[in-house]
Order: C-alpha cells, then structure tokens, then sequence
C-alpha cells in the first residue's frame, strides 16, 4: 500500500480537496469507488476520505460518509491490520478536539478483531485528544489494569489533565472530569488511581477552582494515601510561585486576589518552613489588601462592604493591624458623618450589613436615630427595603402608612427618594422591586436556599424537577391551546 | 459542466493574474455561458442544504467570471461582455435562500458583495472596496464607508436598473432584516439609484431600534433624509415612545454617559459622526419634554388610583402584595411542605388575581402591548408565534413544572404592572436627567 503521505500528495486527491460539503465529496468518492479495480486503490480511497472528514463536519454528515467507507472497506475485505497501521497519522489530520471522536468512532466500527481493536486502543490512547474520547477509550480497555496503569500515567504526567485543553486556568471542567473518572474507578474498584491525582490536584487547588471540594469528597487522607506530602511539597511551591513571581501582564490586583483565593485547609499540612513562608506572604498580602482599600476608597459604603469582607474571611488581617482594626471599628461612624453631609446614600444592603455585626452595634443606633430625623417617610422606605430583603411581608403596612402621609405632603428630597425606589425603572424596575427580576430564575439551575438548620436545600431537588407530575385531583386543565380557544383568540 | 470542473475553475481563479487575455476571455465565455444556459431558477424559497450550495456555487462561479471580466474589460472594453455579465447578474439575483444559516456565508446579499470581492481582488488600490462594507462580521462598524469614483463606476456597470432591481427584490425578500435595509438604504442612496422617500422608507424601520443593534443612522449626513427622520421620530412619539426613546439614548449617550463614551469617541476619532448632534435633536428632545411632564403626572396618579379588583386598595398597595406574594413563593423550604403544595398555591394566587375572564383578556393585552414595545423595528405581532406569550398563558393555564419556575418572574411583572402600576422606562429616566441637565448648563 501507499504511504498515507504519498497518497496525500497524489493529483487525485488534490482534485478530491476540491470538492465542498457532503454532497460533492459523496459524488466524487461514488465515481471513484467505480474505478477501483483492486485493494489498493480501495485502500487508497479510504485514506483519502478519511482525510477529507476535517473538511466536511460532524455529526450525521460524517456518519454518513463513513457509511459508504466502511462499506468499500467491507466488499474489499481490507485488512484489518493496515488499517490499524493508520494511527496515527490519521489523527494527525485532525483539526478539531471533535475530529478524534469521528475518527475514533471510524475505527471503533470497522476493527472488528477483538486482538486488532485492543491493539489500537494501545495505539490511540497516549494520542487522542479530546478528554471525553479518552475516557472512552480508557473505558474500552478489556484489562483494567491496563486501564490503570494508563491513567496512572497519564495523571502523573507533567501535563496531566492540561494536555486535552492546554492550561485554561480558573475554570472547573477539570475536576469535574476528574471526579466522573475517579466515580467510574471506584465503580472498577481501582482505588489506586485517586492517590495519583494528587499533582493535578495541587496544581488545580492554586491555579484552578474547586480542587478542595472533591478532595473533601473523599477526604484528605484517603485521597492522598501515601503522597501526601508530595501534594502538600507542590501545592506550597505552586502558591508561593503564584504570590511572588513576577508576571508582566498582571497588576497587583492578580497578587491581592490569589491571596485570598489560596484558602485551601492548610491546618492538616506538616509544619514546616515552606508553610510558615507561605502563611507569612499571603497575610501580608491580604494585609496590604486591606490597606489598599482604606487609601483607594472615597465611599465608605464600599469600603464597609470590602473591609467587612476580609473581616469575615480572614479577622486576623483586620485585628492584627491597627490602622485596619480602627477603620474597621469607625464605619458606622465615618457613614454617620457622610450621610449628614449628603455624600452618601444608605440602600436596605448597607443597613442590613451594619445591623448584623455586633461590632457596629453601638454605632448603628446613633445612625438610625439620626435617620428617624430624616422624616417619617424616609425610615418607613428604609424599614420596608429591610423587610423586603428578608422576605418579611410587613413591608405592605408600612407601604400603607407612606400613602397615608401622601406623595404630596413629602419632603422635596424624600419625594425624589419615593420616585427612585417605587416608580422610576432601574435596569428594567424600581429599585424596591429589583428582586422580582430574578427571584424565580435563581431557584433555577442549581438555585436553591437555606433551611432553617442553616443546611442548603436545591431547588431541583426539593422539587423533583423532571420527576414532579401534576396530582390526579388537581383541577383538570383543557387539552387545547389557550392560544386557540376563539374567545380568546378574539383578543388578538 | 460537472461540479470538479466548476471547482478548478474557482480554484484556478486565485493564479489569474498569470492569465493571458485570451485566457480571461475564454473563461469568462465559459462561466457566463454556463451560468445562462443552466435552468431559471425562480425565487428559491427551498431551505435544501444542497440548493444552498448550488446557489454559492454559482456565486463564486460569478466571481471568477467578474474577475475575468475586470481584465478583458482593462484591455479593451466591449457592450457585449457587459451585457453578458448583467444578465448573469440579473439571473443569479433571482436565487435567494430564506434560510441562510446552512451556508456558509451569512450574507444574504452577497451576490452583489461577490463582485466587489472580485473587483477588489482585482486591483484593491483601485477599488478597495472596505471589508468594513461587504464582510458580515465587520459590517456594522463602518458601513458608512462611503465608495470611490472607481467602486461606483464598477458597481454601475452593472446596470442602474438591474441595481435598482436587485435592491428591490432584496428588500421584498427580506421585510424583517434592518441589517439588510441598512446596507440597501446605503447602496441606493450612494448610487443615486432611487428618491430620497424611497431610500427613507428603509430607515423608517431600523432607526427605531438602534439601541439593541449598535447601528449606525449613516444617512443623517443628508439633510432630506435627516429632516424625514426628526419628524419621523416625532410622530413616532405617539405610537411607539419607547422606541423613539431608544433612539434618543442611543444617540445622547455618547455625550452624556460617560461608561459609553468609549464606543462613540472610536467613531469620533474616525471622523465619522454618524450620530446626530445635539442642534439636530433639539427639536425632537423638545417634543419629548412637553410630553414628559404629563406622562410623569398619570405614572404617579395611576399609584394611587384604586385597584382594578378592589377599589378599597390602591395600585400601590397591590403591587406590594403581589412582590409579597412573589418573596413568600421563592421560599419554598419554609413555606411549603413539597412542590405540589406550593404549585397549587402559586396557582390559587395567580387565579385570584385572573379569574375573571375580563380582567384575564385585559391582562393578556397588556402582555402583548409590553412584548411588543420589546420587539425589534416594527414587526408586526404575531400572538401566535410568540413563544413569550404562550409562555405567560401556559402559566396561568397549565400546572407549572419545577423546570419552568424561573419564568414566573417574567408573570409576576407583568402583574405587577397590570394590578400594581406602570413604571417610568429606565430610558425616560436617563433621558429626562440629561435633558434637565443641558437645559440647566
């Protein structure tokens, strides 16, 4: 037979790489398969079909086309051996992640020989691109200890996972691939494999996102077994090369941020001075962080929300500094002072916010006391965004003593404060009403909310989603499309 | 001729300017003789993936074909070839697809942008026919491209008629496309191909909807065409405020909203202007103020008029209790002791509100009126094809399964404005404070 690359190079198939979409490939590859007088003109058609396949899509079309190929492949009776010789040169024409999945189908549908077909599973595995088609073929292996051995050394690989997407960092398809790999072992019961994955792991607990959620599936222990200090050796190396290596193309911001992202449990790891050097950078980090918003902010509204944030996340940043410590006890009141000087403006957030931390608690009644002065319209609009925000119905008493007062009988800047929040439209409507954008479509997708245990209940859970069927003795709807029904059909 | 032949021939199109003369000639006989002798197609309307690339193919033929003719036509000039590629053009004109997403152009015009390309390719110095003018993508930030004497002289060798012809039968084939009607309004106007009612009967449509395109209104650069678009606009006010709104923001957010300016100011620094300025707007941003007052004045007297199911509540009142109803809903864990119980209550609330078939079909009205302020230019509305119609009444009327939950909110507003109150367009807001502004500056 030819090699692939001569037959590539062939008049014939440059006049084939004319031909555009299924059709015509399909018209020119009948004519051809008319003229074939032996194997290795049928050969020769193959590879060059199986070359166009990039140009002519996916899906059904490919489908299609394979059909006649594996169809030419059987009248001639070709050897399965050779076809197994193509890989992988035919995966290298590959131009899509989705190439290999035709391909690999391709060569699934016509190596019939159990022997040939495990030969190429060999063959395709260390090559084939797309994550999903390797786990196939992982999956496809008849010894499972060939299958471990595979993800062994694949996940142990300097580029593990990266090699199917390259290294698209802060996003979590990894792990999610990982964890329906390690589901599908555990299934196996090669319960090796998850003590291998602890370099992807430490590269994705730094780089990546939710690498500490699966650890804590299994737990740390039993995920690492014995590399555990290897983990816990890559993961410090890989945070302090984040925290402190200089990158042209990111600001400080990157540093600050990663700061506080590398929140994995670092508790359980051994004490060493790699640790204590890596607790150091960071607190200093998120320190200066923190300082950073004191000098940056002109609103101290935000720069409640922001320090508040940190306080929450890390109080040994705010207590263990005293500039960040007395700032931080101040707010409620530096807003005091902005607020009688009309700089700032106090939406039902920032009230909640000052309320809930007992730190605040002395200073927030100097603030309502100095709002109740404001008017009685005013506190009733502040009490009711309060209410709304913790889904109390009581703001609609409240609503019903702001209209007793009357629009008219308002303070002229608390008339304007009315407008915004109950009639004027912001991003589509009043601000009062702003959840009612999204208060259904959050239980949507995932969506959910606390219980009273404090315990997160999922919407599509709760509910059955797919399952969930109308009750028998509901009342019975009409088959017909409301849109139909002539009385209503008038309308339009 | 068989499709492989076709297919060298466009193949071979790339090395013409190693060609001879007679090679052109005889190519450019080969291809126009081909592309009149294949069977008339009427009007295509046939989404056949295959008629698609038939169609494309032909195109592409007609490339070749122009490019030849661009070399022959530099040598000698002679009527006959002229003629002959008119008439290809006038044939090829008639096949259009209706469903241009199998192909692989999304360009519907592009039989007209295939002789440009071939033009281009030809001597781009000479006719450089702007990508920004025939290549989808780009289209949208510069179609003011405004063509040479050469692109002009090599589009009218096509014909005034034919051009005219084409336009029209573009427009008739596609009545929804503003991006289309764009681009025609430009090329009729530059061309010189029709009157200034004709070419502003396509801007009618698009320049109310340039908010959610990004758009250019180009052909305010021509006074006519400018004045026909203020008092357009005015008129519009009545019939389709928040459209003439959109416009407004759309053009005095590049002066006044500084988070936009970025967009207009790229403009700016091409000397492209194609927004009108504040002296042109005065008299349409005058019209919308004397109605701003009163509009404001009815938003505020609606509040507090009684409900429409009880006169002794307000419309303030009701809409709190509908966004009540709307937070008690969502907390479906401590309100609720499973979905079914909480579907038979959202279901109870909503028929409290709907039962009355009255109240029901003025409701839906009022569904289809905010829908239709929605709608891109000025469709018309079609209720039975309005997949956000059938939802809203699929709620009323059918049980609502847990995977449509998010759409209730969209219900829910529709509620509360319908029983509750109108609320003033984030729009009139922007615009009523920039107004304010400049009048106070």
């Amino acid at each position: 037979m030819k090699s692939i690359k001569n037959i590539l190079k062939s008049p014939g198939y440059k006049e084939f790489s004319l031909a555009q979409g299924e059709q015509e490939h399909l018209d020119y590859f009948t004519a051809m398969r008319e003229g074939i007088v032996n194997q290795e003109d049928a050969y020769t058609l193959i590879i060059m079909g199986l070359a166009r396949k990039t140009h002519i899509g996916y899906g059904y079309e490919i489908k299609n086309f394979f059909k006649h190929l594996i169809e030419v492949i059987n009248a001639h009776k070709l050897d399965q051996k050779i076809i197994l010789s193509w890989v992988p040169e035919i995966f290298d024409q590959a131009r899509y992640a989705g190439d290999h999945g035709d391909f690999h189908d391709f060569f699934t549908q016509v190596l019939t020989d159990k022997k040939i077909y495990q030969d190429y599973l060999h063959a395709v595995e260390p090559r084939i691109f797309s994550w999903e088609e390797w786990f196939k073929v992982i999956k496809a292996f008849s010894s499972s200890k060939d299958a471990e051995q595979a993800m062994i050394k694949q996940f142990l690989s300097d580029d593990h996972l990266e090699r199917f997407q390259g290294s698209i960092y802060d996003t979590e398809w990894r792990i999610h691939f990982l964890k329906r790999v390690l589901e599908y072992c555990d299934k196996q019961k090669l319960l090796n494999i998850k003590n291998a994955c602890w370099k992807i792991l430490a590269d994705e607990a730094v780089y990546g996102m939710n690498a500490e959620w699966l650890i804590n599936n299994y737990g740390y222990e039993d995920m690492m077994g014995t590399n555990k200090d290897k983990f816990e050796k890559r993961y410090l190396s890989n945070a302090l090369t984040c925290l402190t290596k200089k990158r042209g193309l990111f600001g400080d911001d990157y540093y600050y941020r990663k700061a506080w992202e590398l929140d994995f449990d670092t508790s359980v790891f051994k004490k060493t001075r790699k640790l204590k050097k890596f607790l150091k950078i960071r607190h200093q980090l998120r320190e200066t962080d923190g300082l950073r918003i004191i000098e940056d902010s002109d609103n101290p509204v935000e720069m409640m929300h922001s320090l508040h944030k940190i306080y929450q996340l890390d109080s040994g940043v705010i207590n263990g500094n005293k500039e960040l410590s007395k700032t931080f006890s101040e707010i409620p009141k530096t807003i005091l002072i902005g607020l009688k000087e009309n700089n700032i403006k106090l939406e039902a957030d920032d009230l909640i916010l000052l309320k809930k931390e007992p730190l605040w608690a002395k200073g927030i009644k100097d603030i309502d006391s100095y709002l109740a002065s404001q008017g009685k319209e005013i506190s009733l609009m502040q009490n009711m965004q309060i209410l709304a925000k913790n889904y109390d119905s009581g703001f609609i008493n409240l609503a019903k003593q702001l209209q007793d007062i009357g629009f008219d009988n308002f303070e002229a800047e608390n008339k304007n404060e009315f407008l915004d929040q109950f009639l004027n439209a912001d991003f589509y409507i009043p601000k009062f009403f702003d959840e009612s954008n999204y208060i259904f479509s959050n239980l949507d997708w995932d969506g959910g909310m606390s219980d009273n245990n404090g315990d997160w209940i999922g919407f599509d859970e709760w509910s059955g989603r797919y399952d969930w069927e109308p009750g028998t003795n509901r009342m019975e709807e009409s088959d017909q499309e409301p849109i139909d029904n002539p009385d209503q059909g008038d309308l339009f | 001729m068989d499709y492989i032949k076709q297919r060298k021939i466009i193949d071979e199109t790339k090395d013409f300017q190693s060609f001879d003369y007679e090679c052109h000639r005889s190519r450019f006989d080969e291809i126009t003789s081909y592309l009149l002798s294949i069977p008339a197609k009427s009007i295509v309307i046939d989404d056949n993936y295959n008629e698609d690339k038939r169609i494309l193919l032909n195109r592409e033929l007609f490339y070749a074909a122009t490019i030849s003719f661009c070399f022959t036509n530099q040598k000698s000039s002679d009527e006959y070839s002229s003629s002959l590629l008119q008439e290809t053009f006038q044939k090829l004109s008639n096949e259009n697809w209706p469903n241009y997403v199998s192909v692989d152009s999304y360009d519907t015009l592009n039989l007209l942008h295939y002789y440009m390309r071939a033009f281009r390719a030809f001597d781009h110095k000479k006719f450089p026919f702007h990508y920004a003018t025939i290549a989808y993508e780009t289209r949208r930030d510069g179609s003011n491209e405004i063509f040479n004497d050469n692109e002009i002289n090599a589009l009218l060798m096509l014909g005034k008629d034919n051009l005219l012809a084409y336009c029209r039968s573009q427009r008739k084939l596609n009545p929804k496309d503003k991006w289309i009607h764009h681009e025609l309004a430009e090329i009729m106007y530059q061309l010189d191909l029709a009157n200034t009612d004709e070419i502003f009967d396509l801007c009618r449509g698009y320049i109310l909807d340039m908010d959610s395109t990004n758009m250019t209104f180009d052909l305010a650069r021509d006074d006519a065409i400018n004045a026909k678009a203020i008092d357009f606009l005015i008129k519009s006010l009545e019939t389709h405020l928040p459209k003439v709104e959109n416009f407004l923001v759309h053009h005095m957010e590049g002066i006044h909203d500084e988070d936009k300016d970025w967009f207009h100011s790229r403009y700016r620094r091409l000397g492209r202007t194609t927004y009108l300025g504040q002296d042109q707007l005065e008299s349409l941003c005058s019209a919308y103020m004397a109605g701003a007052r009163n509009r404001n004045n009815l938003l505020l007297k609606q509040m507090f008029m009684p409900s429409i199911l009880d006169d002794n509540k307000t419309r303030f009142e009701t809409a709190m209790e509908i966004f009540a109803a709307q937070l008690r809903f969502s907390r479906f864990t401590s309100e609720f002791k499973n979905y079914s119980e909480m579907e038979a209550t959202i279901k109870k609330f909503i028929h409290s509100y709907l039962n009355d078939f009255g109240v029901r079909i003025k409701f839906l009205q009022h569904v289809r009126e905010q829908l239709e302020m929605r709608m891109e230019s000025l469709k018309t509305f079609k209720p039975e094809d309005n997949y956000d119609l059938k939802k809203i009444i699929n709620l009323i009327d059918k049980p609502i399964y847990p995977e449509d939950i998010g759409q209730l909110d969209e219900l829910f507003k529709y509620m509360l404005t319908f029983f509750g109150y109108e609320f003033k367009s984030e729009n009139a807001v922007k615009l009523e404070k920039w107004l304010a502004d400049e009048k106070t500056n």
